[in-house]
């Protein structure tokens, strides 16, 4: 059975690196329209103008198992943001509700400052701690969701029903404009929250959507064919089922 | 400079790490599951240790507040008496299981995350309505009223076995909400195993800033 699943994991590897090297030979597809992500680049250019502050709270999720997949996606959303946001008046700041994304959202603040040749800008308060359990870190988190130099809240990575108490803060500030999360709750908490909600694996694409990249965009389409396979099996076992095949 | 020479050093250890702990898990061999413990092991050790800087990091964001006489500064000098408080309970308690640890976690953690646990219903109201003024959808529909039958059909109504509505809903859990669910997590999975294998392939480095 591990077997079987580390060749699903190899077979997913070098699907990806040939649709990556078809890409680079053939040029890249475009990708499907996600309204959260195109709002997310074009709300935090307008805070940038602005000279205001771009909030991106990442959870609670740590780096292991499902949540940690969803703490990577967040940590390169906050990537991307840092390096678009950097040289704005007020650099953007990452809220975290476990200790080691906490340390790392700080570095990727520290190295995107570093880029820009902006040091003078960074403190650690631009990747802060929270609180160390679901609901403290919500508490933490709420004041500066509702902070008026803030003008764009986002939440990506793993969060839990307490995500509702962040939400309602960001909407009665009418700046929410990213929510995703792999956690189904915290899912269906977003759902009615936001206009442009995060469903299903699509917070998974954020890497391919806000940085790009041959690898990121390939990754994605060998999903999306992982995908389509799926639903195959899934299908004929359910057929084979029901003539008494199997 | 220094920094940058020393980068893709610690990318190589981060990626070597990641694939002897991913295919330790996979393949059985007594090299291979010994090396993946050790990480695992370091790991845990580094993630304690990362708690503490963290509630150090969380104090001294709570000091400077207070220092600075911020807005909501009693709040923060309450917050640092409370964490002040917890840690000496503990250590003089003789631990977590410690009679002075058991009452501030049964007087006061408990009764504190049971009242945001009752706001947290107020605001998920709250966005259930804003479902019909902001984001009229055929969807949202759905939503709404799949939330709403199942709300109903959960309180103890007479007469709900003999109209069928209980066997309905267990209809609608049990098939349309587990299958729901069940598709969301699959494609949640992919995507987790894209993300992991994006990392491992160093097409991404989130952990190097």
């Amino acid at each position: 059975m591990s077997l079987l699943a580390l060749g699903i994991v190899a077979l997913f590897s070098l699907l990806t690196l040939l649709l990556a090297a078809r890409a680079r030979r053939q040029g890249e597809r475009p990708l499907r329209h996600i309204p959260a992500f195109h709002r997310l680049n074009q709300e935090m250019a307008l805070s940038v103008e602005a000279g205001q502050q771009v909030h991106l709270a990442l959870g609670h999720g740590g780096l292991f198992e499902m949540p940690g997949a969803a703490t990577f996606l967040a940590l390169t959303m906050l990537q991307h943001t840092s390096r678009l946001a950097a040289v704005s008046d007020y650099p953007p700041v990452a809220t975290s509700g476990e200790a080691v994304q906490g340390l790392l959202s700080q570095e990727i603040a520290h190295a995107a400052a570093r880029l820009l040749r902006a040091e003078e800008q960074f403190t650690l308060n631009l990747g802060q701690i929270n609180g160390l359990t679901p609901f403290s870190y919500a508490a933490g988190a709420l004041t500066l969701v509702s902070e008026p130099k803030v003008a764009v809240n986002a939440f990506g990575g793993s969060f839990g029903s307490e995500a509702a108490l962040l939400s309602d803060a960001a909407l009665k500030r009418g700046n929410l404009v990213l929510a995703g999360s792999e956690n189904l709750t915290a899912q269906a908490v977003f759902f009615p929250a936001t206009e442009t909600p995060l469903l299903g694996e699509e917070f998974f694409a954020a890497a391919a959507y806000l940085q790009g990249g041959t690898i990121a965009r390939a990754a994605l389409l060998a999903q999306d064919i992982f995908r389509w396979a799926l639903i195959v099996v899934l299908l004929g076992g359910a057929l084979l089922k029901l003539v008494g095949v199997w | 400079m220094k920094e940058r020479l020393s980068l893709p050093f610690l990318a190589v250890i981060a990626l070597f790490s990641g694939w002897v702990v991913l295919l330790g898990y996979f393949v059985d061999l007594p090299g291979l599951s010994d090396l993946r413990t050790l990480f695992l092991d370091w790991a845990v050790t580094l993630v304690a240790v990362a708690v503490v800087v963290g509630v150090i990091h969380l104090a001294r964001r709570h000091a400077q507040r207070i220092r600075q006489g911020e807005e909501g500064a009693a709040l923060n000098l309450v917050t640092l008496t409370s964490l002040a408080m917890s840690i000496l309970a503990i250590l003089l308690s003789g631990g977590l299981d410690g009679e002075a640890s058991r009452w501030l976690y049964n007087n006061l953690w408990l009764p504190l995350e049971s009242s945001l646990l009752a706001v947290l219903s107020v605001s998920l109201i709250y966005a259930f309505t804003r479902l019909f003024t902001r984001r009229f959808t055929f969807f949202g529909l759905v939503f709404a009223l799949t939330t709403l039958f199942v709300l109903f059909t959960t309180l103890p109504w007479p007469g709900l076995e003999a109209l069928g509505l209980a066997e309905l809903r267990a209809w609608v859990l049990q098939v349309w909400a587990a299958a729901g669910g069940r598709g969301l997590l699959l494609g949640i999975a992919l995507g987790a195993l894209t993300a992991g294998l994006r990392v491992l392939l160093a097409a991404e480095n989130p952990y190097s800033g």
